[in-house]
């Protein structure tokens, strides 16, 4: 039997736990789908029961450097961290809770942005030579750094240590227009369509910024440090339009730094590279991430480039190999057939449709297997979807379209993990996929794509003409997505519509019987 | 100071109005404090397990610590799931069976028959069995770790009186039984404070401020042969004079603020010689 890795991240947020073998990566799972509690920071025993399916782990590796990380605390005066459990000691007792004791292999640590690094360059399509652009909020000392990746080695070209973190800021910014940070930068986002971003402009930059990044330098420095969030800034700001405001100018002014980070790649690999991948856990930010094509005509950004993803990035960084990650299905299986037929006549019959089939995807977006599908024409499609998932009226929903096709709805950058928004071309036919400003978060389906989501897709197209549907995540509101069977009956029972779940065999059926009770069942 | 650990349900932790807990913390213990409203006898249990594992590494058989173990009605069911604890019971009035059946056999379908003929498995007998386990489990753990300084109560209701009666054994060894039940409330604190219940106007029939205060007496005087101090008795005599003027509560931020407004009043006599630290901003990311 071949070696099994374990690279796992956690314990301040985004628990997530990846499985290696001989054969590559087979397993890769966030902790918060087994938990249900959104962004969970504990490895959750159900996962580790996944994960031991494929073995006992010979070798495990941290996405972080802990004690390095205790530094930077010691100095944010943190303290009540300083005294916090090991990830080795974290992980033996999650384990314990999971299945017999067995006493795990030490745990290996990684320095957080070249777990980043790591899991941009080598599951990247480049590699070759690619320039690599790191932004988040704050790893051990680092907040954002830039990378090359030339012929299987990673090169560290520049860094902006803590507490100077854009990252920090806009997760500030989105405690102070009343939404969570750590969770809700994502509403912030789609609010800045919404609002009026030169109004407040210049007195968050004002407030805020001591300089800027520019063509001289990538640095950039904070007037104060946001760590403790900025609640106490122009207090009398709270109406709800003063809100999309302070969104609209957070995210302007987030475009403009990030813009000038991508510059700073440009100048700082001489021009001469011309890809750029982009990871961090402000990667996510699908309405910037196209304005790297600006310096570089070839944009990627991984499926997870969030923390959660670096439970990739930690092993590859230690074992350099290199392993193209064409879909993100590496969760939770939930075995059978994708049901086609199951969601075709739903669609036609109600127009909507939930699904949860084949494997989680490893990353937060819903890309298939566990998503809301529905018909994208039609006026009151936004609505009814509004009213299943309970949701802000101005959030749009997202259209998942076969690839081909893509170019003849939406005019800009498109890719298969929902990374960048694209403008819609006949906003007016697709009232449910569009925001205020006529854009989407596309999600194209590569031809040749093996995935249930590519059929369904071909036979809706053949049976209406229409190659595209709307696609959210299946969740129940603030939870994490579906993971489980169990979960997605769970889903039913909340809100009264039927999920389209693959048929179980016998075998299957039997199979989930003795996991659920083994004495009566072996 | 000693140091009160408590375990239980409602009757031990029970919103605005002050339980014994909250009058022996005021009259100087240091109190844990680990009651949550509406929970079962088997959290009450895995709490107290919980808290012996610590017994390796902490003196918890010193005099000074007390134990005091309140278990609940027998027939509430409470399981975990989802690692949260789930209130299940009390088993024979609501109409949660339904669901926590359909959360475990999902695959087929609950009808009316079928949910009856899963009642009628769980019966009073079932209650007896587990109700005596779980006595015995606390019983057992107590002597497996060498305490010997806790006190073990019972709460009861009208509902189980038919499993009580089967059991009147059990009600006898008991270090203070009382009766939860309480059909003429002092002050209208009418809600029940487990989660599901609020916004439902119900009638709270836990037990009054007098009865806790002679609870609390009776217990103080087991621990350490006082009686309660003139600070606890001033206390007792603010809140109720707090509660008994609040209007009836109705919704859930009213008992929000009855909640807050009331613990206000204990902070004042907990902290009398204590300067209140400077409450910081938590820090966004670890």
């Amino acid at each position: 039997m071949g070696k099994i890795i374990w690279g796992w991240t956690g314990m301040s947020h985004d628990a997530s736990l990846a499985v290696f073998t001989d054969d590559g990566l087979e397993f890769a799972a966030h902790s918060e789908r087994y938990s249900r509690i959104k962004n969970d920071k504990n490895i959750h025993p159900h996962l580790l029961r996944d994960a031991l399916e494929f073995g006992k782990p010979d070798e495990i590796y941290f996405y972080e450097n802990p004690w390095l990380k205790k530094t930077r605390q010691l100095y944010a005066k943190q303290y009540n961290l300083l005294t916090k459990e090991s990830p080795w000691t974290h992980l033996m007792d999650q384990t314990s809770r999971a299945t017999s004791p067995f006493v795990l292999p030490s745990v290996r640590y990684t320095n957080h942005h070249l777990s980043h690094a790591a899991y941009a360059y080598y599951t990247g399509p480049w590699e070759e030579r690619t320039a690599i652009l790191i932004v988040d909020s704050i790893g051990e000392w680092e907040t954002a750094s830039i990378w090359t990746g030339v012929n299987g080695k990673l090169k560290k070209l520049w860094s902006q240590r803590y507490p100077h973190s854009i990252g920090i800021w806009y997760s500030a910014m989105t405690q102070r227009i009343g939404l969570k940070p750590q969770e809700h930068e994502y509403i912030l986002m789609g609010m800045a369509a919404v609002g009026d971003p030169d109004r407040l402009y210049d007195s968050i930059r004002n407030d805020f910024f001591e300089s800027y990044p520019s063509h001289r330098s990538p640095n950039f420095k904070f007037k104060r440090n946001c760590h403790r969030g900025c609640m106490d800034w122009r207090p009398a700001l709270n109406t709800p339009q003063d809100y999309a405001d302070i969104a609209a100018a957070v995210q302007k002014i987030y475009e403009e730094i990030f813009v000038e980070l991508v510059r700073s790649a440009y100048f700082l690999t001489d021009g001469k590279y011309d890809s750029i991948i982009i990871a961090g856990g402000c990667a996510l930010n699908c309405v910037a991430n196209p304005l790297a094509e600006l310096f570089f005509p070839n944009v990627h950004v991984p499926a997870n480039p969030g923390d959660a993803g670096s439970a990739i990035g930690c092993v590859l960084a230690h074992k350099k190999q290199f392993m193209y990650m064409e879909h993100a299905f590496t969760g939770h299986d939930i075995k059978g057939e994708y049901p086609v037929e199951k969601l075709l006549e739903q669609l036609h019959t109600k127009g909507i449709a939930a699904v949860a089939a084949g494997r989680a995807e490893f990353g937060p977006r819903a890309l298939g297997n566990r998503s809301i599908l529905a018909d994208p024409r039609g006026d009151d499609v936004k609505d009814t979807v509004n009213k299943i998932k309970r949701r802000e009226a101005f959030r749009p929903f997202a259209p998942v379209i076969l690839e081909e096709h893509a170019n003849n709805y939406f005019d800009g950058k498109m890719g298969d993990f929902m990374q960048y928004v694209a403008r819609c071309r006949n906003p007016k036919k697709f009232p449910a996929i569009v925001h205020y400003d006529d854009t989407s978060r596309v999600q194209t389906v590569p031809a040749g794509s093996e995935h249930g989501i590519r059929k369904l897709l071909e036979r809706w197209y053949a049976e209406t003409g229409c190659p595209m549907l709307l696609n959210t995540s299946l969740n129940v509101r603030g939870e994490p997505m579906v993971n489980t069977r169990e979960d997605a009956l769970r889903w039913k029972d909340h809100y009264e519509m039927s999920v389209c779940l693959p048929a179980l065999s016998v075998d299957d059926k039997l199979e989930e019987l003795r996991k659920r009770d083994p004495f009566i069942y072996e | 100071m000693s140091t009160l650990t408590i375990f239980g349900c409602s009757h031990s932790n029970n919103g605005p109005s002050p339980t014994y807990a909250d009058i022996l913390e005021v009259d100087g213990f240091k109190v844990k404090n680990f009651a949550h409203p509406g929970r079962g006898n088997e959290y009450i249990l895995a709490k107290l397990i919980q808290y012996l594992r610590i017994a390796d590494i902490m003196p918890i058989t010193d005099n000074d610590r007390q134990i005091i173990v309140q278990l609940t009605y027998a027939d509430r069911l409470g399981e975990i799931w989802n690692d949260e604890w789930d209130n299940i019971g009390p088993f024979y009035t609501k109409s949660k069976t339904k669901n926590y059946y359909n959360l475990h056999y999902h695959d087929e379908e609950i009808t009316q028959e079928s949910q009856k003929k899963i009642r009628e498995k769980v019966t009073e007998e079932y209650m007896r069995e587990k109700y005596t386990n779980i006595q015995y489990c606390i019983y057992s753990l107590f002597k497996l770790h060498n305490i010997r300084n806790f006190h073990i109560m019972a709460a009861e209701h009208q509902l189980p009186e038919r499993c009580f009666q089967l059991i009147p054994e059990l009600k006898q060894n008991y270090v203070n039984a009382y009766v939860g039940m309480n059909p003429n409330p002092k002050y209208k604190i009418n809600i029940i404070p487990a989660d599901q219940n609020v916004d439902r106007i119900r009638f709270d029939r836990h037990m009054d401020i007098d009865q806790h205060t002679f609870l609390a007496k009776k217990l103080n005087k087991r621990i350490r042969s006082n009686t309660l101090s003139e600070n606890t008795l001033k206390y007792l005599a603010e809140v109720e004079e707090f509660i008994a003027n609040f209007p009836c509560i109705e919704t859930r931020e009213q008992y929000k603020r009855c909640i807050d407004e009331a613990r206000l009043i204990k902070e004042k006599y907990l902290n009398n010689n204590k300067k209140p630290m400077k409450k910081l901003d938590p820090f966004i990311y670890e």
